[in-house]
């Protein structure tokens, strides 16, 4: 309230009624100034939710878990769960993948060498800083971390998969994820050839998951079966193996 | 078509007539939504999840309220409680940000207007930027935002008054700027 009267006493009435109508139409015109609403794109989400809904149509909506269905859809669980259960199993896979090395948040040297090796470019034995100065630092960092994120909501999909309880929240996680991959491929990082092929094949399976809306189980196998085969999971934990999970700046 | 009779329509599960009522509000639903997260995919999933959670309860619209204003409320509400949830966990998010701005990296040494009120409204404390945002920026009467809130008008003016008061002292630097 001081404030507000000291500026009041500062501007004048007036004066002040003119700044707070400035800030305002500032803040319209640039504080996080919303691009056209992808309407036909999220109709195609909620119509396609709507549809998978038990008892649609009906007044008693809320006793969705009535029916049998193998996924849980839009039931109100916090999302922080399952962050906090992916963070846990994935810092918990890291450290037992790296023996104990620098884990989340550890800042590292300035090389290229302190990345994974896909991030820093490397391949097949090659002598990986030459090919990682390609990539700007930054964008190093920010691939070590993504990948970091993805294998740990990776190993979260495939214990809920495999338990047949798919969380809602898993789908727009996802969607993040993907969106972040879809950046990276398009930055300089994605002008690395081993981190592009790896960053591609996280992009496929990415969007399987984010069009998992519906939940149906027999995709939800095939993504499991998918991630088998193409040993994502392991390629991710080989790629943070060659070097310290997390980079810092 | 009336309100009434739209909100027959998707009762009875129309679909024409629920895209009817989700065009003629998701506008400003989805405005809302990224004037707060300043996440097209964030924005995205709380409009998505708003609608289908309205879509589900409209049997518990009683016609109290209208139509628009019950729509509101409750997918305000959505955007609002999702927004809580997910700001604990949005620094973690943040590393492409950072990496696109440690790269890309102007020369401007001082930051100019916009940079400044958009580090001043996000300073603001949670309940004065989201009534600034909704009153100032996006155009909500204080009763829709009382009703989205669940508080009363009273509340949400005094809010936005002491809103535009810390926004004045963050940026009296730029105030010729802000009046021209």
């Amino acid at each position: 309230m001081n404030d507000q009267n000291q500026n009041n006493n500062d501007l004048g009435e007036n004066e002040t009624d003119r700044f707070d109508a400035g800030v305002a139409e500032a803040a319209r015109k640039t504080y996080n100034q919303p691009p056209e609403t992808p309407r036909d794109e999220m109709w195609s989400v909620i119509r396609a939710a709507r549809a998978a809904a038990p008892g649609r149509g009906s007044s008693a909506d809320d006793s969705r878990g009535a029916d049998v269905i193998p996924m849980r859809r839009f039931r109100p669980k916090p999302w922080w769960a399952a962050v906090a259960a992916a963070l846990v199993i994935g810092v918990a896979l890291g450290r037992g993948s790296l023996g104990g090395g620098p884990e989340d948040g550890v800042a590292v040297a300035d090389g290229g060498t302190d990345v994974p090796a896909a991030v820093a470019g490397t391949d097949g034995g090659a002598p990986g800083a030459a090919k990682g100065t390609t990539v700007p630092r930054s964008y190093r960092v920010a691939a070590a971390r993504h990948l970091t994120r993805t294998e740990s909501f990776l190993t979260m999909f495939r214990v809920d998969a495999r338990a047949d309880q798919l969380d809602e929240e898993l789908g727009p996680w996802a969607k993040r994820l993907l969106t972040d991959t879809r950046l990276l491929l398009d930055s300089p990082a994605g002008g690395d050839p081993e981190l592009r092929i790896l960053l591609s094949d996280l992009e496929l399976v990415l969007a399987q998951i984010v069009q998992l809306r519906g939940g149906d189980p027999a995709e939800v196998e095939i993504i499991d079966e998918g991630l088998e085969s193409s040993q994502l999971l392991f390629r991710l934990r080989a790629a943070k193996a060659t070097g310290p999970a997390t980079v810092g700046l | 078509m009336d309100e009434t009779q739209l909100l027959e329509r998707v009762r009875a599960g129309d679909p024409a007539a629920e895209r009817a009522l989700y065009d003629a509000h998701v506008d400003r639903v989805y405005r809302l939504a990224f004037r707060m997260t300043g996440d097209d995919a964030l924005a995205q999933d709380f409009t998505q999840d708003a609608f289908i959670r309205a879509f589900s309860r409209l049997h518990t619209f009683r016609g109290d309220a209208s139509l628009s204003t019950w729509l509101h409320t409750v997918t305000t509400s959505v955007v609002l409680n999702g927004l809580r949830k997910v700001k604990k966990f949005r620094t973690s998010e943040y590393e492409l940000e950072e990496a696109r701005k440690v790269a890309g990296q102007a020369s401007r040494a001082e930051p100019d207007l916009s940079d400044r009120l958009k580090q001043a409204i996000e300073g603001l404390p949670d309940g004065y930027r989201t009534v600034f945002v909704m009153h100032d920026i996006e155009g909500y009467t204080h009763d829709e935002i009382a009703g989205a809130l669940g508080v009363a008008a009273g509340t949400s003016k005094a809010q936005l008054s002491r809103a535009r008061a810390k926004l004045r002292v963050e940026l009296a630097d730029f105030a010729e700027e802000v009046v021209a």
